[in-house]
């Protein structure tokens, strides 16, 4: 009888006070691992959060005792945000400015996209979160991943869990979330404005210099931001030098995923049943999705307000591409161009918007840090 | 508001504690508690919202202010190496 009780001392655990939490955050876990596999919703970072979250919620669970595998990972790699940097070499080393740098008036729909951010800050302070959280609240407006928890660490927020669960949810959401909001705001006529693409050529040379030079400018607004921005332009830095092809390769693929794998599974340590199931979890996921409705907000009403000093005027939707979920915004506003007329391709201009708009969440990101810390 | 719940961390219930008199130690004590105990506790707090709006304009600003910069280096880069490339084309 001993060996039996010893052998499943840990169940009860699971029926005294709180036990159900576990329960919920299993199936938490599972939904994401579902999301992910039959889907395909962001399953890079879902599927070990997802599997994480399960691993974390086992009562008496090893994996996040002080010297555990996850809380190890996580002190290495997220408490002091060096995975989320290192993933952004690999991203940067993915994304080609080559169609922004052709038409760089184009930024200024990546600006007006990271308006959700702001918004959100507010409203989140409405709500009764304290400044820092609110921050990190807002940030999942900047549809990135690294930011996200980037900003979030720094702020040192008390919902990193919900956070980082609310962002890369709602980027894999963006097909869902944008199409409605971009009807309701823009009228058809509107959307079947046609944009006829001519690109003009880009150096080599200009290609070279502009992550060295986003990363001067960014950096001098925004010191605390340096990182973030710097390790994006130095992984496009080493794309585009054209002498580094093994290790913009080796950017793009090993490190990318091998990050993604170590990212994904070790962030769970914030979706310990404790910290996440709380009423401020769901205000967190309601005012996340805010955020990204009003980034696609701002970017269309952006662009209807500067149509109004245009003759040739541009297809407004594409100001809901700046939001910074590469490439599927830039996809979903591209899809409904063509659902609205077969022969309108907008994909080369809301490639520009949708790289600008990354640039742009990591200036929001340093600004935030900047106005609140 | 009479009626007022209020989103605390447990850390800054626990710094105020360590940090502040006594009055206030059980004070905290008592919020912590609440915090615990209470299934939903929210404040809409009118004066916070208030004070982020300027956060939210010098935001605002302050990305386009930046993106224009960003514009503009650019199209300087695009126009001095563009004119590079074309006296390198004409001399050969």
């Amino acid at each position: 009888m001993d060996f039996f009780s010893d052998l499943f001392s840990n169940v009860p655990n699971l029926f005294g006070e709180g036990g159900w939490k576990y329960v919920v955050m299993w199936i938490i876990g599972g939904i994401l691992i579902f999301l992910a596999i039959k889907k395909k919703m962001e399953p890079t970072l879902l599927l070990p959060m997802g599997f994480g979250a399960i691993l974390v919620n086992i009562p008496m669970s090893g994996a996040v005792e002080a010297d555990g595998a996850i809380s190890i990972l996580y002190n290495a790699g997220i408490a002091n945000e060096l995975f989320p940097l290192l993933l952004f070499v690999g991203i940067g080393a993915m994304i080609d400015f080559g169609p922004l740098l052709s038409n760089p008036k184009l930024m200024i729909f990546g600006a007006a996209a990271q308006f959700g951010i702001f918004f959100t800050l507010s409203l989140a302070s409405l709500f009764g979160f304290n400044l820092n959280d609110a921050a990190s609240i807002s940030i999942i407006g900047a549809a990135d991943g690294p930011t996200s928890i980037f900003v979030a660490n720094l702020l040192n927020s008390n919902y990193k869990g919900a956070i980082m669960v609310a962002a890369y949810s709602y980027m894999a959401l963006v097909p869902i979330i944008q199409p409605p909001v971009i009807k309701a705001i823009t009228s058809k006529k509107e959307r079947r404005i046609k944009m006829p693409y001519k690109p003009a050529n880009v150096s080599k040379l200009t290609r070279i210099l502009f992550p060295i030079f986003i990363t001067v400018i960014v950096g001098i607004v925004s010191p605390k931001s340096v990182t973030l921005v710097g390790f994006l332009m130095f992984g496009n830095l080493i794309r585009e030098c054209g002498v580094l092809d093994n290790l913009s390769e080796t950017a793009q693929n090993v490190l990318a995923n091998l990050i993604t794998i170590f990212l994904g599974i070790s962030i769970s340590l914030n979706l310990q049943a404790e910290q996440f199931i709380k009423v401020e979890t769901f205000i967190i996921l309601g005012l996340g999705l805010i955020a990204f409705v009003f980034d696609t907000f701002g970017g269309v009403m952006v662009a209807k307000f500067i149509n109004l000093f245009l003759k040739n005027k541009i297809n407004p939707m594409i100001g809901a591409a700046g939001i910074s979920a590469f490439p599927m915004s830039a996809r979903v506003v591209h899809k409904i161009g063509l659902e609205e007329d077969n022969q309108n391709f907008l994909l080369m201009h809301t490639i520009g918007v949708n790289v600008s708009g990354q640039i742009a969440s990591v200036i929001a990101g340093g600004l935030i840090l900047n106005m609140v810390m | 508001m009479n009626n007022e719940y209020v989103f605390l961390s447990e850390t800054e219930a626990n710094t105020n504690s360590e940090t502040e008199s006594g009055s206030l130690e059980t004070g905290s004590q008592a919020l912590t508690e609440e915090i615990t105990d209470a299934t939903m506790n929210f404040r809409i707090d009118g004066q916070a919202f208030v004070d982020s709006l300027p956060i939210m304009g010098k935001g605002m600003l302050g990305i386009f202010l930046v993106t224009a910069v960003i514009v503009l280096t650019v199209a300087i880069l695009n126009k001095v190496t563009g004119r590079k490339k074309k006296k390198e084309n004409n001399e050969s």
